[in-house]
């Protein structure tokens, strides 16, 4: 009998992550979903299993405490499934300036962006190495890159992510386990965002991605072992940018980016 | 019974205003301009002006109101600004809805539209929980969207709300932006010869007007408050569609059909001209895409809990042609 493999996903019923479930999908690619409780899951996965028959379970949880994410890997076990790629998606996006954060929505932010993936990481090592060639997308943003106000502690964890991913990388090389990030800028991903980037100036506008495109391409870039994968070339373009310019000019650049990155902040 | 409208003088509203008001129901209709030519007439309808954004005309109207049907929206696709879009159908939504709240209204029907779905995907059929594969494809869909987030927002407040996505509606009626079909039959019967894009095989649904205002007394009566309902006719390819109305009219259509990405690209050059002339955007390529998209749906869950009844294509076609002839 042939192995059915699969491809793990968190927080994939909304935005992001739902794309590339969408994506993965239409790849013919099995799946385990996971995301917060009553957020559309269920139908999302009953959905995939009839348009493109392909197997997904679903599994309803917050990643928060490390408890969790234990239970996550007991039960894929339980099920007998063995994943071949992973995909850490699920995280907290930024909200505000540091002195009005709540610290416990920052300590849930780091533990969350932080912890969970690392941890899940760990757990699932085994399966990735028994089903290589294999690999894991771990989900940057362009704010990996960039220090921006108002994403102080968002970027720090999507900048340890980066680290983190390319220094596996290099470890886990010689185990034909692929570690790629991808660092998407705005997406127009929940209603309320998209209006947000409708409203944005010309030059923001025309960075917003839809996130079905943004997936397609990390999904590729994933399966190609890609190490970095920028969706957009506009996105891409400020990568360059970033590697050439002067520092003084950078930070220029960088003020006029926050009205880009501010839409993205009103939503968590 | 006292009941609020909203869009009495659109294609959906007028028809529900005066289907309500045979009911004997006592209609209160908010309506921007008094003189408007489609106005409805009739002695149970009390005329209030004023527009969903001037929240005093609203709170007049709905006073003593039981009900509400929220048919009011902004439709017309050719227009770039999503601020007009917003303002009307999200902004002017939750003005409704806090004047409803306030004012103890038992319940409120909001008209909206299949299109939140998306596009149907291959050889299934749209339902009511099934979940958005793709992003909006433009201001309506997005902003429609957050009106019906809004309904349910209230609906968990303590306001029962009730979500009706029509479909594609045709029949008698007035004319205006959201009467695309009949305007198409209009055309049909006209000319001569009539030029169609080539992607003839596009389904989509087509649902008759009275259906969709027996639906909205139909969701007054047996809706459960937070739920979401299709409200459909049949669902038919472009080609079934042609070819029923020939039946109906008993004269075949002479159809010329244009390679679909030649007519694209004419418009895409036709839509840059317009840009540079400031002239006012008509058909423009995104907006031929959104009309030939395949919409199939199943208005099953209304049927079963509703009591809503179809009327097929062919009895529907032939009662709009003879309304469009005389």
């Amino acid at each position: 009998m042939e192995t059915k493999y699969f491809t793990l996903i968190t927080g994939a019923s909304q935005g992001f992550g739902k794309a590339m479930a969408i994506e993965c999908s239409k790849r013919h690619m099995n799946l385990v979903l996971v995301s917060l409780p009553n957020t559309g899951l269920n139908e999302l996965s009953d959905f995939l299993k009839k348009i493109y028959d392909v197997s997904v379970l679903s599994i309803e949880m917050d990643l928060c405490t490390s408890e969790n994410c234990h239970l996550l890997f007991e039960k894929v076990k339980k099920e007998q499934i063995s994943i071949r790629y992973f995909i850490n998606n699920a995280g907290v996006l930024s909200k505000g300036l540091f002195k009005d954060l709540d610290i416990n929505y920052i300590l849930c932010q780091i533990s969350l962006n932080i912890c969970t993936p690392t941890l899940l990481i760990k757990l699932f090592l085994n399966d990735l190495k028994q089903n290589a060639p294999s690999g894991i997308l771990n989900v940057g943003s362009m704010a990996s890159f960039f220090y921006l106000p108002k994403k102080q502690v968002y970027g720090g964890t999507k900048a340890y992510l980066l680290t983190f991913s390319r220094s596996l990388r290099r470890e886990l090389r010689p185990e034909n386990i692929s570690v790629s990030i991808v660092c998407p800028g705005g997406m127009n991903t929940t209603a309320a965002l998209t209006y947000q980037n409708r409203t944005g100036s010309w030059g923001s506008r025309m960075s917003i991605m839809n996130p079905e495109d943004a997936a397609k391409f990390a999904i590729d870039g994933m399966l190609k072992g890609k190490e970095i994968i920028v969706p957009g070339l506009l996105n891409r373009f400020f990568m360059f940018l970033n590697g050439i310019l002067p520092k003084p000019v950078k930070d220029k650049i960088t003020a006029i980016e926050m009205n880009k990155f501010k839409t993205e902040m009103l939503c968590s | 019974m006292k009941v609020f409208l909203t869009g009495a003088t659109g294609y959906i509203g007028n028809r529900l205003a005066m289907k309500l008001a045979e009911n004997n129901y006592k209609v209160h209709a908010l309506v921007r301009n008094l003189k408007s030519d489609n106005i409805p007439v009739h002695p149970n309808i009390q005329l209030f002006e004023g527009n969903l954004n001037d929240t005093n005309s609203i709170e007049k109207a709905i006073s003593n109101c039981d009900y509400v049907f929220h048919t009011a929206a902004f439709t017309k696709l050719t227009c770039n600004d999503v601020k007009e879009f917003y303002n009307v159908n999200v902004k002017g939504t939750a003005n409704v809805l806090n004047a409803a709240k306030s004012n103890g209204v038992k319940k409120i029907i909001f008209t909206s539209s299949v299109s939140v779905f998306g596009p149907s995907q291959p050889n299934s059929s749209i339902i009511e929980n099934q979940p958005r594969m793709s992003s909006y494809a433009n201001d309506y869909e997005l902003t429609k969207t957050m009106a019906e987030n809004l309904v349910l927002e209230y609906n968990r407040k303590g306001l029962p709300g009730i979500i009706l996505n029509v479909s594609r509606v045709y029949g008698p009626g007035i004319n205006g932006f959201s009467n695309g079909v009949n305007r198409f039959i209009s055309m049909l019967l006209k000319n001569k010869v009539v030029f169609v894009p080539s992607r003839l095989n596009i389904e989509t649904n087509y649902v008759y007007i009275d259906d969709v205002t027996k639906a909205h007394l139909l969701a007054l009566t047996n809706g459960n408050g937070g739920e979401k309902y299709i409200i459909g006719g049949e669902n038919a390819s472009y080609e079934k569609l042609f070819t029923t109305i020939s039946e109906c009219n008993q004269t075949k259509i002479p159809v010329v059909k244009i390679n679909y990405i030649v007519l694209k690209t004419g418009l895409f050059l036709k839509s840059l001209f317009d840009k540079l002339l400031l002239n006012e955007p008509s058909l423009t390529p995104k907006l031929l895409d959104y009309i030939f998209t395949n919409r199939n749906v199943s208005s099953q869950k209304a049927v079963t809990q509703l009591g809503y009844e179809i009327t097929t294509l062919k009895n529907g076609m032939e009662q709009t042609l003879r309304f469009l002839k005389n």
